[in-house]
């Protein structure tokens, strides 16, 4: 069924590490954020979280015990149990094993599931999240089913938001992450807005959050090829805030409000 | 009586992760891309930590009746520039998508950091394009013209904080007609 550009928008977010689904509300943070940017207009769409956590959860099992030796001692003093599971959830998407696998075919298959509908899909992707809705878009424009450049009806996802993305880091580009799918020909354009705060450190890999130099991290893709069919932006950001909290400030930033009910609507 | 470390360690918090978070704001009668008499509204935010490198933007220009169109100005090596997507804006005598065009720009200032209040020229060479199935509505800015705007701007907020704070953004102008959509 091709997307109904009439029927209710859907924006899907894809979270980033966590240490369990239960504590996950980042749907509930994105409607409340677009609420409070579109203040009274009508606007008819609707927030919903992918889940993946508990898979991660579940392939980090057999490192549990390493992970509690870890905790007791001194190295987990100083780092916290937190953080040892945010350095797991990583190590799982790099490793492109099951887990992975898992994730990303449950992305898939909810993104089809919008589409099947017919609802225009807009997704958010926050950190980790936005590595693994990175490889299934693509994926599902080299199965070339989808994204006819000349139809946006045809399009499972009418664009993506990324916030807070390492996706410009070398450990992603050399496990495979280096390119973007092309669509071809067409007059259609995908768009992809990369939102960083420059003191992210998950976005910068400096993990003391030094200010991020330069402009450009997703837009390294972009070959000057018109048949890419991509536009990407990278959008400078002041959160506001430093470091991690940098990280996590983006659910409450006007800015990413504001671009993303630009993106839903046009 | 509060103990010596605990002091310490506040001293270092304040240094290490205190800032003054600014949100710069300011509000223009012009007319929109497509004639019409609007308000307009200019915002950014700006954070100046203890010790650092300052951070701002990117700035918004709200469109009144035209609620749904947020285009941003941000800090590029071309200076503090709004960049059109092609399908969605058009440089004058435009033939086929200009995959990158400058669509405006904020002037006499080379990133929104320097910027602050008082009178700010902002230049727009872009119009809408048509929009197709998706849109809820046209989209709608500042019309383009060979001169630049002038936006008085106003420190709306100036807070100092421990560990930072993200300021909201004003909402859009309220539109002045019984219609909310333009044209």
């Amino acid at each position: 069924m091709p997307v109904n550009p009439s029927l209710p928008r859907k924006v899907l977010v894809v979270h980033g590490v966590q240490s369990s689904d239960t504590n996950l509300n980042q749907d509930i943070l994105t409607n409340e954020l677009i609420k409070a940017r579109i203040d009274n207009i009508p606007l008819s769409y609707a927030c919903e979280l992918y889940r993946y956590e508990n898979l991660n959860v579940e392939a980090l099992r057999k490192y549990n015990a390493l992970l509690g030796l870890l905790v007791a001692g001194p190295v987990g003093e100083a780092v916290g149990g937190a953080v040892l599971e945010m350095i797991g959830d990583v190590v799982i998407s790099l490793e492109n094993g099951a887990t992975a696998q898992l994730i990303r075919e449950g992305l898939r298959q909810k993104v089809l599931e919008i589409f099947e509908a017919g609802n225009p899909c807009y997704v958010v992707a926050h950190s980790l999240g936005t590595i693994y809705t990175f490889d299934v878009l693509n994926a599902l424009i080299a199965t070339g089913t989808y994204f006819d450049r000349g139809s946006r009806k045809t399009w499972p996802v009418q664009g993506l938001l990324t916030i807070g993305s390492p996706i410009g880091l070398d450990m992603f580009q050399v496990t495979g992450r280096n390119a973007i799918k092309p669509f071809g020909v067409g007059d259609k354009w995908f768009r992809w807005l990369n939102i960083w705060d420059p003191n992210d450190p998950v976005v910068s890999g400096n993990i003391f959050g030094q200010h991020l130099s330069g402009f450009k991290i997703a837009e390294k893709f972009l070959t000057g090829n018109s048949d890419q069919g991509w536009v990407i932006r990278d959008i400078p950001t002041d959160t506001g805030k430093s470091w991690l909290m940098a990280h996590t400030a983006y659910w409450h930033s006007p800015i990413v409000g504001d671009k993303l009910v630009d993106m839903m609507t046009s | 009586m509060i103990p010596r470390r605990v002091l310490l360690l506040a001293a270092i918090l304040s240094l290490t992760a205190g800032c003054v978070n600014f949100l710069y704001q300011g509000e223009l009668a012009a007319l929109d891309a497509y004639g019409k008499d609007r308000h307009f509204i200019l915002y950014w935010s700006k954070t100046d930590p203890l010790i650092g490198q300052s951070k701002a933007g990117p700035a918004i220009l709200l469109t009144e009746c035209s609620p749904l169109t947020r285009i941003e100005f941000g800090d590029r090596p071309e200076g503090i520039i709004f960049r059109g997507m092609p399908g969605f804006d058009l440089l004058p005598g435009q033939a086929g998508a200009v995959e990158d065009p400058i669509c405006g720009k904020i002037l006499k200032y080379a990133t929104l950091g320097d910027a602050g209040a008082g009178p700010l020229e902002v230049a727009i060479y872009c119009r809408p394009a048509p929009g197709d199935s998706f849109a809820v509505q046209p989209r709608n800015y500042l019309a383009a013209r060979p001169d630049p705007y002038m936006f008085p701007i106003d420190e709306k907020i100036r807070h100092w904080s421990v560990w930072g704070e993200t300021l909201p953004g004003p909402p859009v102008p309220e539109c002045r007609e019984t219609r909310t959509t333009n044209p």
